[in-house]
């Protein structure tokens, strides 16, 4: 009966169950759920990092203004911090003393029935494993149902299992993507796969139905290094450290290049190298802007070889590191010493700020003198503007109900303070409104950002937050590469 | 912290949010999961549990505070999540839980559900109590037994009679 009452409890809904909830919530210990947590988080930050697109504007016109007023700040404080160089992953940067692992690829690629099976980015953080499946073939959805979704019928027919422990685990994925050729057929399949073990350095063997040959890979303890110079090719300046290795490869020369920060006030930045040169054009749209922008960068982040001469850069071999970029440029052996050159990066750090916005009277705008400082810039709020009463039809059915609201627009423009870290951008929300949610627009002319959400009729007050700030980092770097692969 | 003061947050600063749910409902989710995967190594227990966070993140704003609680949302995704995993651990048929509520056998599901918790309103408190507590939310004999001011084996006694009883309830007997 025990079993059967059991398997009746799994089909309650949180109707039948919301009169047993437990008045007491059980505890557990703390290091099970600090590595939960920890395991939680890195999968949220994963997502965001590669699967979202953040809602933040990126004020890129600002560069201009910032290099024209870019002061050198002083020295910032050195912070020990452990550096970890981690082949094919990236560098981390260690900030809570957790135990990183870097993977011997063993077995790392296969090619069976046409398909291509390639493991990818493989690497541990504590207890945690981080790896990528990429499959490539000329139709790997073949045999799918008419209206079956791509992702499950993957998903289904290429289960992945991993031997560790002497025990065969199934492994699910967090997150995948896929590539289509002609808008049909899927031909390639890339899955990245988090798991969580005990006794992280040993050897592990990953397969895939209907493969015969595994994946194999070893993983070992990275000591790192307290010093990033030792890293490669580097130089630091104003505590940032930029690092670079090239290699020769049948495409022409493969550069990474990492940048990490050796200070204690800029804790969890993200460094984005590309976004600049992207966004503008993806979100935005304008087209001529981004062609602009796109000269400004190019102007500022090219390598030469050793005769002066601009290697052109291969733009569809750009692949996203750990706090890096690798990238391909036209070369070969005989460009060397190639110099690199790099202008201001964009940098993202975590900051939150909170302020209670007074509203205006319905259909008035205000101005504010309101102020938020942060580290490396200020928020000035410049306007809120409420909008005439309307009627938003709210429910379902029967349960339809119009309620009387307000449109609430915030406009704020951002100030960077003088230093080698200015802020630019930073994303601003409100509470989600019942109208349109949470709206935010960017003049770029007039480098105003406005958002806004809609509220109830007789709201007095707005809770605005500004949080995780966009900042330029102006240092710019050249780094001499003499022969290929110094970085190993 | 509030339940309307924890969505407010996720809102606004969602890792955060996580953050402090994970803090609050850890232990919760993880005895439901455990309770389920009992048998299977801890760390799959774990992950399952970090699994319900993420699921938690992505759909915190279907909770409905007027008619539910997030401590009974994240109950209901764990128990799913570990029935979920479970099946694919002991390579059975998968199929999604929101799934199997539809189709051809929802109205015997639903009666089911209704008989089910019929019988187990039937029975005396804290009897009904003890018994979901420990199967459904997993909690440890120990841990109920605290609770309710009982000795251990009061509650293992009054589990199996409470089992019992709900199982002549369903055949049609009192």
């Amino acid at each position: 009966m025990k079993k059967e009452f059991e398997e009746m409890l799994d089909i309650w809904t949180e109707e039948e169950l919301k009169n047993f909830l437990p008045e007491q919530l059980p505890e557990l210990d703390e290091m099970t759920r600090k590595r939960i947590e920890k395991r939680t988080l890195e999968k949220v930050k994963q997502e965001n990092r590669r699967f979202s697109k953040k809602q933040i504007v990126a004020a890129v016109v600002c560069i201009v203004a910032v290099l024209g007023i870019a002061g050198r700040g002083p020295i910032l404080a050195a912070f020990e911090k452990l550096f970890h160089y981690l082949p094919g992953v990236g560098v981390y940067v260690d900030e809570e003393g957790t135990q990183m692992y870097s993977a011997e690829l063993i077995q790392d690629t296969f090619t069976e029935n046409g398909v291509t099976v390639t493991l990818k980015n493989v690497y541990a953080k504590g207890i945690a494993i981080h790896m990528e499946l990429v499959m490539e073939g000329e139709n790997l959805t073949e045999g799918i149902l008419e209206g079956q979704d791509d992702f499950d019928y993957l998903k289904e027919k290429y289960p992945v299992t991993m031997e560790y422990n002497g025990t065969e685990y199934e492994l699910s994925s967090n997150s995948g993507e896929i590539r289509k050729e002609n808008d049909e057929n899927v031909n390639r399949y890339r899955r990245q796969i988090i798991r969580s073990v005990s006794n992280t350095a040993q050897l592990y063997t990953v397969r895939i139905a209907g493969f015969e040959t595994p994946l194999v890979f070893r993983l070992t303890a990275n000591e790192g290094t307290a010093d990033p110079e030792t890293l490669g090719v580097s130089q630091t300046k104003s505590g940032i450290t930029l690092t670079a290795s090239a290699e020769v490869t049948e495409d022409g020369i493969a550069v990474e290049l990492y940048q990490v920060y050796q200070t204690e006030e800029i804790q969890n930045a993200e460094t984005d190298f590309r976004r600049q040169v992207l966004i503008y054009g993806i979100d935005y749209g304008d087209e001529d802007a981004s062609q602009d922008w796109i000269e400004v960068y190019r102007s500022q982040n090219y390598v030469e070889n050793k005769d002066g001469a601009v290697l052109k850069t291969i733009l569809e071999s750009q692949e996203d590191m750990q706090n890096g970029l690798r990238f391909v440029v036209e070369g070969t052996e005989a460009d060397f010493p190639i110099t690199i050159h790099r202008g201001p990066t964009t940098v993202e750090t975590s900051e939150t700020q909170s302020i209670a916005l007074d509203l205006p009277e319905t259909g008035e705008t205000k101005t504010m003198s309101e102020q938020l400082e942060f580290a490396y810039g200020t928020v000035e709020i410049l306007e809120v503007s409420v909008s005439d009463v309307f009627q938003q039809r709210v429910g379902t059915g029967e349960n339809t109900v119009d309620v009387p609201r307000r449109d609430v627009e915030i406009s704020y423009r951002v100030v960077p303070k003088e230093g080698v870290f200015q802020m630019y951008a930073v994303s601003a929300e409100a509470p989600r409104g019942l109208a349109n949610g949470v709206t935010s627009d960017w003049d770029y002319k007039e480098n105003i950002f406005t958002f806004g959400t809609d509220v109830a009729e007789d709201q007095e007050t707005l809770e605005a937050t500004f949080a995780d700030p966009y900042l330029w980092a102006v240092e710019d770097f050249t780094l001499v590469i003499d022969t290929p692969k110094q970085l190993e | 912290m509030e339940d309307r003061e924890l969505l407010q947050l996720m809102q606004k600063n969602p890792e955060n949010g996580i953050r402090l749910a994970m803090k609050q409902y850890t232990g919760l989710c993880y005895y439901i999961v455990q309770q389920k995967l009992s048998g299977q190594p801890k760390e799959e227990v774990e992950e399952c549990v970090s699994d319900v966070f993420l699921a938690f993140y992505h759909q915190y704003q279907k909770i409905d505070l007027e008619k539910g609680s997030i401590r009974c949302f994240l109950a209901v995704l764990a128990r799913r999540k570990a029935i979920d995993r479970l099946r694919k651990l002991t390579g059975k048929e998968t199929i999604p839980l929101e799934e199997s509520w539809t189709g051809e056998n929802q109205v015997q599901k639903q009666e089911e559900r209704r008989q089910l918790l019929d019988a187990v309103h039937s029975l005396d408190e804290p009897d009904n109590k003890i018994l979901i507590l420990k199967y459904y939310f997993g909690y440890p004999t120990k841990m109920i037994a605290a609770a309710f001011g009982l000795k251990e084996n009061t509650v293992d006694q009054k589990a199996r009679r409470g089992l019992e009883k709900v199982r002549k309830l369903l055949e049609g007997g009192a």
